[in-house]
């Protein structure tokens, strides 16, 4: 199909998503190492199974793998992927992956397509709003999740971790 | 409030009253299908419904091409495969289906297949995967709950692997629901009674669901006032038609209202329970659907105290003060509960219905994996779904 020219606000909103989806693939990355609520979500997961996060119809995109045990962050992926979650538009992508709406908002206001195995589903979007309680402030995070839980020290020290560490490095 | 954004459809015709039934010919003549297969179970044709479709469709210039009627419980894919067959061998051109949620899932499951011309059904799992408009389908439904005559879901078992394959479209929305009393008069007190529970539980889930919009709210509102009125009265006088068209019109209604604001913690919870002890639906929504509304009252407590005008009626809603008005409404539910259970022996607690002490554990995950945790308005971990469970055990 031929691309059509887009509009400039856009294609900025389109860049910021896929700086996001990176951040918090290498976040998710990461806490698969780290973390034991992360680990514990995955443990379910069937080995090997591949997931993305994409926006209809161009992207961004993001897809991860589940590798022994643990998750990897691959990118725009492979087109063939187990668990596929689209957001039906960029304006309603951008609102999730700014911070302006939290995953399950966007879920009950339909502005995402969910293809394949829907546990996983279910297990990601608890991964993601996790990470979103890491990620960002109390006062902004509590907006974004039913409940925001009350963090361990072990899970602050992670916090800043994954901040300073496993999103640069994946580690 | 408004939500800043929702959808909503239903574009199904609703035919409801006496003798609705003897309006299939007319409507099939309006959906261009003069030879529709019909889809139906054992239950049904021992029950005699089978015959008003037939007589309706005698005299006419349709005729009905196949007749299916061994539907099981939970549809499967072989017999979707089966049906289809069937279907194409004998040159059907529509459905109908006639029975509960199983015989419309199945219909729907065989017109996947045959719109698509494929027989493999597992390709079309999820949302939003049918492109093609289906063959028209008249649904009949004769248990008054589970609302899938205006639902655009379909649930098929893979019995292979053990797993409830889920397939939405809104081009699964059946063409026309027939709402006909006589469809329902020869269901059992406590069949009416769970399957009445389980229209209640869609109303009021999807009222107080993160997916709730003024078009859900207002059938949701409607079928809980109708269900409140009637519920005791259908299970006591099964015979009386009136009781029964009220109760079908507010399954319907709760049927939309849930197709379009979906259902939460107590349907989790319920297809948790019915996946590993084979709890009925019905029942499980009964025994659950307090402890919902109880546990969702600090995000929810509002919408669940306006429940208590079509639950309690407009007095006892007055002079509740505004703070009292959830609580209210869920000793309401728990009082229908009570009264359920000395009419026809409702189970009231698992113990009840039969679920041993020890799968509580295994419930509280399979609920993990079920998709309207999403849209329940509070957070749910397997811990607080294991105190529920056994906040409800006995
Ligand atoms: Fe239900």
């Amino acid at each position: 199909m031929m691309k059509k020219t887009i509009s400039f606000e856009k294609r900025i909103k389109k860049i910021i998503v896929k700086i996001v989806m990176f951040v918090l693939g290498k976040a998710i990355q990461s806490a698969s190492r780290w973390d034991s609520i992360v680990r514990h979500e995955v443990a379910r997961w069937p080995d090997n199974l591949t997931f993305a996060l994409d926006v209809l119809p161009w992207g961004p995109r993001m897809a991860m793998k589940k590798q022994k045990g643990r998750l990897k962050y691959l990118g725009d992926g492979p087109k063939e992927v187990d668990l596929l979650i689209s957001f039906k538009n960029i304006e309603c992508a951008f609102l999730v992956f700014a911070g302006l709406m939290g995953t399950e908002q966007g879920a009950a206001e339909r502005r995402t397509i969910v293809k394949g195995n829907l546990a996983v589903a279910l297990s990601l979007i608890r991964i993601m709003n996790l990470m979103v309680v890491y990620l960002y402030p109390k006062f902004w995070s509590q907006r974004l999740v039913k409940r925001v839980p009350r963090l361990s020290l072990k899970q602050h020290a992670l916090r800043v971790y994954i901040i300073l560490i496993g999103i640069p490095t994946g580690i | 409030m408004i939500p800043s954004y929702y959808e909503f459809i239903n574009p199904v015709k609703i035919v409801s009253g006496t003798n609705a039934v003897d309006n299939i010919p007319h409507e099939l003549d309006q959906l261009g299908a003069k030879r529709p297969m019909v889809i139906t179970d054992q239950g049904v044709v021992m029950a005699g419904l089978l015959k008003y479709v037939e007589d309706a469709i005698e005299d006419s210039i349709a005729t009905i091409g196949a007749v299916y009627d061994k539907t099981p419980p939970d549809s499967s894919l072989e017999v979707v495969r089966e049906i289809a067959a069937l279907y194409r061998s004998r040159n059907c051109d529509s459905f109908i289906a006639i029975g509960g949620g199983s015989a419309m899932d199945t219909a729907k499951g065989v017109n996947i297949i045959i719109t698509e011309n494929s027989d493999d059904l597992m390709q079309f799992i999820g949302a939003d995967r049918l492109k093609n408009r289906l063959q028209p389908l008249i649904a009949i439904p004769t248990t008054a709950g589970t609302g899938s005559e205006v639902t655009l879901v379909a649930v098929v078992s893979d019995t292979a692997n053990n797993v409830k394959m889920p397939f939405t479209s809104s081009h699964l929305l059946p063409n026309v629901a027939i709402i006909d009393p006589r469809m329902t008069l020869t269901l059992p007190p406590r069949l009416t009674a769970a399957t009445a529970m389980d229209a209640m539980t869609h109303a009021i889930e999807s009222y107080y669901g993160t997916q709730k919009n003024p078009m859900s709210d207002a059938y949701a509102f409607a079928a809980i006032k109708i269900l409140r009125e009637n519920i005791v009265n259908a299970v006591k006088n099964g015979k009386d038609a009136g009781t029964r068209l009220a109760v079908a019109n507010a399954a319907t209604m709760a049927g939309i209202a849930f197709s379009n604001s979906m259902v939460g913690l107590v349907h989790s919870l319920g297809h948790a329970t019915g996946g590993i002890c084979h709890v009925p639906h019905g029942v499980a929504m009964s025994i659950f659907l307090p402890f919902g509304m109880e546990y969702n009252l600090e995000k929810a407590g509002d919408h669940i105290g306006e429940l208590l005008l079509p639950l309690g009626g407009s007095e006892l809603y007055a002079a509740t003060p505004k703070a009292g008005r959830a609580e209210s409404a869920i000793k309401i539910i728990r009082k229908l509960q009570t009264d359920l259970y000395h009419l026809c022996e409702l189970p009231m607690t698992l113990k009840d219905a039969g679920v041993p002490r020890n799968k509580l554990e295994q419930i509280a995950q399979a609920t993990m994996d079920d998709g309207a945790l999403t849209y329940n308005p509070e957070v749910v971990t397997q811990a607080d779904a294991l105190r529920i469970l056994k906040l409800a055990y006995e």
